[in-house]
């Protein structure tokens, strides 16, 4: 399995698109630091408020992580090939599901540089600010972690499901988005409560101590994609 | 290890009602190149998936290098290169990175991927990204990733689709010297029968997801051979006249009026001669045979079925 994650990490780093993206997204919070200057947030304590306020943005991005490890190799029917060699296809399957979420940590580690280097550089320390902040944001971060995982199992399993990465986005995005809609239309709206829309937010918004119920649903909703990925990617025609 | 490479056993794959494969059973042996003949839609590339685990089969069993359990076929396909319809790469990466990113994922020797570029005749595409390449190109490259890590059994669909005559005979003598050299066994299906012709020791002739015949090259051969069909209108005297006359065994009456000589004689006309002279009457005398591509069209029930 290191060797497929291996060669699947060899062959996004030698990919210009993933270097955009992750450098956009990075000069991006670069020019957010700097819009902050002079404003009510213009400080350190401002910065790591509104980083929390900001993790469930990545959740916009993950769908192209997984459209290069995951997706492309369906466009440009490499699978095969790596199936024909004799992988089994549990472990290719979950191989692709480790390397986007090893990509997905570096993304944001890189991302994170700038953005608190860029605060650090461009923003005064104000009196407000205590370590005790970046401690609660860094739990937040890794209670967010669980959702992007979840997002990430999501968003492989509709790509594996219908092979058009377009369509799978789409997908994608409607199940974060217009679910919500979908079952208020249906009045059931207890439903919204075990959408990864609504743990995120409460990931984001709510205080630590209700950080643990986002994570489990997370979790849960994780394991049901990802089996369920599994279960039809073994029965799969690879042309 | 066994001496059979692939055997399938009543193997079918079928979408739906209708049946791509249908209890198909072939034997491969080490050293074979078995040849895949049949016409389009005939259950070719499906077989080939079956075997490479590309698509799960509806019934039957596979058996590869001895071994029919899910974990030793999986086994079994790490010593196979493959290349199944068209090559599959990465367009955003070169040559090199593609063969590179297969290197690493199987854990194979570093200095293979050059070794197999040199092979194919890509080694001085630099940087040239894969969607830049020709259509040749694109074959050669699918070519090197079967070949790279010195494969036990090649399987091949349509490999020479896109390559130019030069091409095509240098894609044979790689496959030839693999075989000769390493022993390599080759399981290749494609449409181009003269160049089948060149480098089969076995055929498989399938039609409608069924195996319809198989056949060694040299039966194929003997199947195959030309003959001269001389037209008279008594074949008893005219084959006494043979054999006394000219001593010629290897011969045999084909209906009422003719005779096929199925050796070659260096003065046809002298059997004419005789048999004027002998009161024999004479029609027609002309060298006649059928191809690979005749028998082919022959054994699946005519044109209109090729």
């Amino acid at each position: 399995m290191l060797k497929m994650i291996h060669a699947d990490l060899y062959k996004t780093f030698h990919r210009a698109y993933f270097y955009v993206l992750m450098l956009s997204v990075s000069a991006l919070c670069v020019v957010m630091v700097f819009a902050m200057r002079g404003g009510e947030y213009g400080n350190w304590s401002g910065a790591v408020m509104t980083g929390a306020a900001l993790l469930s943005y990545p959740i916009f991005l993950l769908p192209m992580i997984t459209q290069i490890v995951y997706a492309e190799d369906f466009r440009d029917h490499t699978l095969k090939n790596s199936i024909a060699f004799g992988t089994n296809r549990t472990t290719l399957y979950v191989s692709k599901w480790l390397t986007t979420i090893v990509l997905g940590i570096f993304m944001t580690v890189v991302v994170l540089a700038f953005y608190f280097g860029g605060t650090a550089l461009l923003l005064t320390k104000d009196s407000a600010f205590q370590w005790e902040l970046v401690r609660e944001f860094l739990l937040r971060l890794a209670a967010s972690c669980a959702v992007y995982i979840a997002a990430i199992s999501m968003s492989v399993f509709f790509i594996q499901l219908f092979n058009k990465s377009t369509l799978a986005i789409f997908l994608y995005y409607a199940a974060f988005y217009l679910t919500e809609y979908l079952l208020k239309l249906v009045h059931w709206s207890k439903g919204i409560d075990y959408l990864l829309k609504t743990q995120i937010l409460t990931i984001c918004q709510s205080p630590l101590a209700k950080l643990q119920t986002p994570v489990v649903i997370s979790v849960i909703t994780m394991a049901v994609f990802f089996i369920a990925g599994i279960v039809f990617f073994r029965k799969k025609d690879f042309t | 290890m066994s001496e059979t490479v692939i055997q399938t056993r009543n193997i079918s794959k079928c979408y739906g009602k209708f049946a791509a494969v249908s209890d198909m059973s072939i034997r491969v042996n080490r050293g074979d190149i078995y040849a895949l003949v049949g016409q389009n839609g005939a259950g070719k590339t499906t077989l080939l998936k079956l075997v490479c685990g590309l698509t799960p089969p509806s019934g039957g069993e596979l058996e590869l290098f001895g071994e029919t359990s899910q974990r030793q076929l999986e086994l079994g396909r790490s010593h196979m290169g493959t290349m199944i319809e068209t090559p599959g790469f990465f367009p955003y990466l070169s040559a090199k990175d593609n063969l590179e990113y297969y290197r690493i994922q199987r854990g194979g020797k570093k200095g293979n991927v050059d070794e197999a570029l040199a092979f194919v005749g890509l080694d001085q595409t630099g940087n040239k990204k894969f969607k830049n390449f020709s259509l040749g190109m694109k074959q050669r490259l699918g070519l090197a990733l079967a070949v790279m890590d010195d494969p036990e059994l090649l399987i091949l669909d349509e490999p020479i689709n896109g390559l130019d005559p030069m091409g095509i005979k240098e894609f044979r003598d790689i496959i030839l010297k693999l075989n000769r050299e390493k022993q390599t066994t080759v399981l290749i299906s494609s449409h181009i029968l003269g160049e089948l012709s060149q480098i089969a020791t076995t055929y498989g002739f399938i039609s409608k997801g069924k195996i319809v015949e198989h056949v060694s090259s040299e039966e194929l051969k003997e199947k195959c051979r030309s003959f001269l069909q001389i037209e008279v209108d008594n074949t008893a005297l005219a084959s006494d006249i043979l054999k006394n006359k000219f001593s010629v065994e290897n011969f045999e009456v084909a209906g009422a009026n003719a005779l096929h000589i199925n050796e070659k004689y260096d003065n046809p006309e002298l059997f004419v001669k005789a048999f004027v002279e002998n009161g024999v009457m004479v029609s027609q005398v002309y060298r006649s045979g059928i191809n690979l591509e005749q028998y082919f069209i022959k054994l699946i029930g005519g044109s209109e079925n090729a």
